[in-house]
Protein backbone atom coordinates (compact mmCIF):
# COMPACT_ATOMS: atom_id res chain seq x y z
CA UNK A 1 0.00 0.00 0.00
CA UNK A 2 2.75 2.71 1.34
CA UNK A 3 6.32 1.67 -1.20
CA UNK A 4 7.46 5.22 -0.57
CA UNK A 5 6.20 7.58 2.40
CA UNK A 6 7.41 11.56 2.38
CA UNK A 7 7.95 12.87 5.62
CA UNK A 8 8.96 16.84 5.75
CA UNK A 9 9.58 17.66 8.63
CA UNK A 10 10.68 21.34 10.54
CA UNK A 11 11.69 20.22 13.72
CA UNK A 12 8.11 21.34 15.09
CA UNK A 13 6.07 19.28 17.55
CA UNK A 14 4.10 17.92 15.07
CA UNK A 15 6.68 17.47 12.87
CA UNK A 16 7.50 15.06 14.73
CA UNK A 17 4.53 13.45 15.86
CA UNK A 18 4.11 12.91 11.80
CA UNK A 19 7.33 11.43 12.06
CA UNK A 20 6.54 8.86 14.38
CA UNK A 21 3.14 8.29 11.76
CA UNK A 22 5.73 7.65 8.97
CA UNK A 23 8.16 5.68 10.95
CA UNK A 24 5.16 3.41 12.10
CA UNK A 25 3.68 2.74 8.55
CA UNK A 26 7.07 2.04 7.21
CA UNK A 27 7.81 -0.89 9.63
CA UNK A 28 4.64 -2.33 8.98
CA UNK A 29 4.95 -1.58 5.16
CA UNK A 30 8.18 -2.24 4.65
CA UNK A 31 8.20 1.13 3.01
CA UNK A 32 11.17 3.60 1.75
CA UNK A 33 11.29 6.37 3.82
CA UNK A 34 12.25 10.18 2.35
CA UNK A 35 12.84 12.98 4.43
CA UNK A 36 12.77 16.49 3.39
CA UNK A 37 13.76 19.57 5.57
CA UNK A 38 12.93 22.94 3.14
CA UNK A 39 14.53 26.23 4.06
CA UNK A 40 12.22 28.71 3.60
CA UNK A 41 14.00 31.08 1.31
CA UNK A 42 10.20 32.44 0.22
CA UNK A 43 10.24 34.01 4.14
CA UNK A 44 13.59 34.66 4.43
CA UNK A 45 14.89 35.44 1.19
CA UNK A 46 17.75 34.48 -0.86
CA UNK A 47 20.57 36.14 0.36
CA UNK A 48 21.83 39.70 -0.92
CA UNK A 49 23.47 40.90 2.24
CA UNK A 50 26.48 38.19 4.08
CA UNK A 51 24.31 38.40 7.36
CA UNK A 52 21.35 36.45 5.61
CA UNK A 53 24.33 34.45 4.05
CA UNK A 54 24.61 33.15 7.77
CA UNK A 55 21.13 32.96 8.49
CA UNK A 56 20.54 30.68 5.75
CA UNK A 57 23.58 28.46 6.48
CA UNK A 58 22.31 28.15 9.99
CA UNK A 59 19.04 27.11 9.13
CA UNK A 60 20.28 24.50 6.52
CA UNK A 61 22.93 23.05 9.81
CA UNK A 62 19.92 22.90 11.62
CA UNK A 63 17.90 21.30 9.23
CA UNK A 64 20.45 19.14 8.29
CA UNK A 65 21.19 18.07 11.74
CA UNK A 66 17.15 17.46 12.01
CA UNK A 67 17.15 15.54 8.91
CA UNK A 68 20.47 12.84 10.24
CA UNK A 69 18.32 13.02 13.84
CA UNK A 70 14.96 11.55 11.84
CA UNK A 71 17.84 8.97 9.71
CA UNK A 72 18.87 7.67 13.29
CA UNK A 73 15.61 7.04 14.07
CA UNK A 74 14.32 5.63 10.90
CA UNK A 75 17.01 3.40 12.05
CA UNK A 76 15.50 1.97 14.83
CA UNK A 77 12.96 0.79 12.66
CA UNK A 78 14.23 -0.91 10.54
CA UNK A 79 13.50 1.84 7.50
CA UNK A 80 15.50 2.64 4.44
CA UNK A 81 15.37 6.26 4.65
CA UNK A 82 16.63 9.04 2.40
CA UNK A 83 17.21 12.80 3.04
CA UNK A 84 16.52 15.72 1.05
CA UNK A 85 17.25 19.60 2.04
CA UNK A 86 15.65 22.18 -0.42
CA UNK A 87 15.11 25.98 -0.61
CA UNK A 88 12.04 27.21 -1.46
CA UNK A 89 8.69 27.07 -0.49
CA UNK A 90 7.96 24.21 1.71
CA UNK A 91 4.04 23.26 0.48
CA UNK A 92 5.11 23.89 -3.25
CA UNK A 93 8.72 21.91 -2.56
CA UNK A 94 6.58 18.78 -0.38
CA UNK A 95 4.32 18.29 -3.52
CA UNK A 96 7.72 18.81 -6.32
CA UNK A 97 9.41 16.31 -4.26
CA UNK A 98 6.46 13.96 -3.29
CA UNK A 99 6.46 13.39 -7.72
CA UNK A 100 9.97 13.07 -7.32
CA UNK A 101 10.12 10.57 -5.19
CA UNK A 102 6.98 9.00 -6.16
CA UNK A 103 4.94 9.09 -2.49
CA UNK A 104 2.63 7.12 -2.27
CA UNK A 105 1.58 9.09 1.19
CA UNK A 106 2.48 12.16 2.40
CA UNK A 107 2.84 12.62 6.31
CA UNK A 108 2.25 15.92 7.31
CA UNK A 109 2.12 18.03 11.28
CA UNK A 110 -1.11 19.66 10.98
CA UNK A 111 0.89 22.75 11.82
CA UNK A 112 4.67 23.47 12.34
CA UNK A 113 7.18 25.92 13.59
CA UNK A 114 6.46 29.55 12.35
CA UNK A 115 2.65 28.57 13.78
CA UNK A 116 1.70 30.53 17.09
CA UNK A 117 -2.10 29.72 17.26
CA UNK A 118 -3.41 26.49 18.70
CA UNK A 119 -6.08 24.19 17.33
CA UNK A 120 -5.94 25.11 13.70
CA UNK A 121 -4.44 23.64 10.83
CA UNK A 122 -0.76 25.38 9.56
CA UNK A 123 -1.21 27.06 6.36
CA UNK A 124 1.87 24.58 5.01
CA UNK A 125 0.11 21.39 5.64
CA UNK A 126 -3.36 22.66 4.43
CA UNK A 127 -2.07 23.78 0.94
CA UNK A 128 -0.56 20.28 0.79
CA UNK A 129 -3.74 18.51 1.70
CA UNK A 130 -5.38 20.66 -1.29
CA UNK A 131 -3.16 20.54 -3.75
CA UNK A 132 -1.33 16.78 -3.73
CA UNK A 133 -3.08 14.78 -5.78
CA UNK A 134 -1.99 11.86 -3.38
CA UNK A 135 -2.85 10.38 0.07
CA UNK A 136 -1.96 12.72 2.62
CA UNK A 137 -2.19 12.37 6.46
CA UNK A 138 -2.34 14.98 8.94
CA UNK A 139 -0.69 14.21 12.33
CA UNK B 1 -0.38 2.87 16.44
CA UNK B 2 -3.79 2.84 15.44
CA UNK B 3 -6.30 1.16 17.74
CA UNK B 4 -9.46 2.82 16.20
CA UNK B 5 -9.91 3.56 12.63
CA UNK B 6 -12.69 5.29 11.06
CA UNK B 7 -14.09 5.24 7.51
CA UNK B 8 -16.90 7.57 6.30
CA UNK B 9 -18.17 6.64 3.05
CA UNK B 10 -20.79 8.00 0.64
CA UNK B 11 -19.96 5.48 -2.21
CA UNK B 12 -17.75 7.66 -4.24
CA UNK B 13 -14.76 6.88 -6.17
CA UNK B 14 -12.56 8.72 -3.00
CA UNK B 15 -14.42 7.07 -0.34
CA UNK B 16 -13.97 3.95 -1.97
CA UNK B 17 -10.40 4.81 -1.95
CA UNK B 18 -10.67 5.53 1.29
CA UNK B 19 -12.10 2.24 1.67
CA UNK B 20 -8.95 0.21 0.39
CA UNK B 21 -6.93 2.25 2.92
CA UNK B 22 -8.79 1.90 5.52
CA UNK B 23 -8.98 -1.75 5.52
CA UNK B 24 -5.20 -2.60 4.45
CA UNK B 25 -4.57 -0.19 7.69
CA UNK B 26 -7.06 -1.98 10.35
CA UNK B 27 -5.60 -5.27 8.92
CA UNK B 28 -1.88 -4.46 9.02
CA UNK B 29 -2.31 -3.04 12.04
CA UNK B 30 -4.85 -5.23 13.66
CA UNK B 31 -7.14 -1.95 14.63
CA UNK B 32 -11.35 -1.86 14.94
CA UNK B 33 -12.49 -0.48 11.49
CA UNK B 34 -16.00 1.72 11.67
CA UNK B 35 -17.67 2.24 8.68
CA UNK B 36 -19.52 6.01 8.47
CA UNK B 37 -22.49 7.30 6.33
CA UNK B 38 -24.18 10.43 7.11
CA UNK B 39 -27.37 10.86 5.03
CA UNK B 40 -26.78 14.83 4.35
CA UNK B 41 -29.64 16.14 5.83
CA UNK B 42 -28.22 19.76 5.49
CA UNK B 43 -27.28 19.45 1.23
CA UNK B 44 -31.67 18.32 1.26
CA UNK B 45 -32.56 20.67 3.52
CA UNK B 46 -35.73 20.05 5.83
CA UNK B 47 -38.61 20.69 3.02
CA UNK B 48 -37.32 17.96 0.58
CA UNK B 49 -37.05 15.87 3.30
CA UNK B 50 -40.50 16.77 4.81
CA UNK B 51 -41.77 13.20 3.39
CA UNK B 52 -40.50 10.40 5.01
CA UNK B 53 -39.61 8.55 1.33
CA UNK B 54 -37.03 10.46 0.37
CA UNK B 55 -35.44 9.99 3.80
CA UNK B 56 -36.07 6.38 4.08
CA UNK B 57 -34.64 6.54 0.26
CA UNK B 58 -31.67 7.91 1.17
CA UNK B 59 -30.93 5.89 4.20
CA UNK B 60 -31.37 2.60 1.93
CA UNK B 61 -28.63 4.09 -0.35
CA UNK B 62 -26.33 4.42 2.80
CA UNK B 63 -27.12 0.84 4.21
CA UNK B 64 -26.36 -0.22 0.61
CA UNK B 65 -23.32 1.83 0.87
CA UNK B 66 -22.12 0.30 4.01
CA UNK B 67 -22.84 -3.39 3.32
CA UNK B 68 -20.18 -2.77 0.43
CA UNK B 69 -17.77 -1.74 2.87
CA UNK B 70 -18.40 -4.59 5.32
CA UNK B 71 -18.23 -6.72 2.56
CA UNK B 72 -15.13 -5.26 0.99
CA UNK B 73 -13.83 -5.53 4.58
CA UNK B 74 -14.24 -9.18 4.96
CA UNK B 75 -12.37 -9.95 1.58
CA UNK B 76 -9.82 -8.93 4.04
CA UNK B 77 -10.91 -10.61 6.91
CA UNK B 78 -11.25 -7.51 8.66
CA UNK B 79 -14.83 -6.80 10.75
CA UNK B 80 -15.95 -3.65 10.16
CA UNK B 81 -18.37 -2.04 12.41
CA UNK B 82 -21.11 0.44 10.68
CA UNK B 83 -23.39 3.27 11.50
CA UNK B 84 -25.57 5.51 9.31
CA UNK B 85 -26.53 8.54 10.82
CA UNK B 86 -28.46 11.77 9.52
CA UNK B 87 -27.16 15.36 9.51
CA UNK B 88 -24.36 17.51 8.18
CA UNK B 89 -21.00 14.88 7.33
CA UNK B 90 -18.52 17.37 8.47
CA UNK B 91 -19.93 17.22 11.62
CA UNK B 92 -21.63 14.18 12.38
CA UNK B 93 -17.82 12.52 11.52
CA UNK B 94 -16.34 14.54 13.69
CA UNK B 95 -18.89 14.03 16.79
CA UNK B 96 -18.35 9.78 15.82
CA UNK B 97 -14.54 10.01 15.77
CA UNK B 98 -15.48 11.47 19.39
CA UNK B 99 -17.75 8.79 20.27
CA UNK B 100 -15.62 6.44 19.28
CA UNK B 101 -12.44 7.78 19.66
CA UNK B 102 -10.70 7.03 16.37
CA UNK B 103 -7.06 7.78 16.72
CA UNK B 104 -7.28 8.04 12.41
CA UNK B 105 -10.09 9.03 10.08
CA UNK B 106 -9.48 7.70 6.65
CA UNK B 107 -11.25 9.99 4.09
CA UNK B 108 -11.82 10.31 0.35
CA UNK B 109 -9.97 13.56 -0.59
CA UNK B 110 -13.46 14.76 -2.69
CA UNK B 111 -16.89 13.26 -2.32
CA UNK B 112 -20.25 12.95 -4.56
CA UNK B 113 -20.23 16.73 -4.19
CA UNK B 114 -16.84 17.27 -4.91
CA UNK B 115 -16.22 18.68 -8.27
CA UNK B 116 -12.75 19.41 -10.27
CA UNK B 117 -9.48 19.13 -8.60
CA UNK B 118 -10.14 20.82 -5.12
CA UNK B 119 -10.56 18.89 -2.03
CA UNK B 120 -13.92 18.38 -0.84
CA UNK B 121 -16.01 20.97 1.90
CA UNK B 122 -16.14 18.00 4.24
CA UNK B 123 -12.57 16.85 3.82
CA UNK B 124 -11.60 19.73 4.28
CA UNK B 125 -13.60 20.95 7.62
CA UNK B 126 -12.71 17.47 9.45
CA UNK B 127 -8.99 18.26 8.49
CA UNK B 128 -8.99 21.33 9.12
CA UNK B 129 -11.37 21.29 12.68
CA UNK B 130 -10.85 17.99 13.78
CA UNK B 131 -8.03 17.26 16.19
CA UNK B 132 -7.39 13.75 15.10
CA UNK B 133 -5.17 12.66 12.35
CA UNK B 134 -6.90 12.62 8.57
CA UNK B 135 -5.42 10.51 5.99
CA UNK B 136 -7.11 12.14 2.60
CA UNK B 137 -6.86 9.53 -0.16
Amino acid sequence: MYDTILVPTDGSDPANRAVEHALALAEQYDSHVDALYCVETYRYGEPALSSAEIVLNDLEERGQALLNELAERADNYGAEVSTCLCHGRPWEEILTRADTVDADLIVIGYQGQSHSRGGKIGSVAERVVRSADRPVLTA
Amino acid sequence: MYDTILVPTDGSDAANRATEHAVSLADTFGADLYGLYVVDTQRYGKQALGTEDVLEELEERGREVLAELEERADADHVQATIEIIDGRPSSEIMAYADEIDADLIVLGNRGLGGIGGTIGSNAERVVRYGDRPVITA
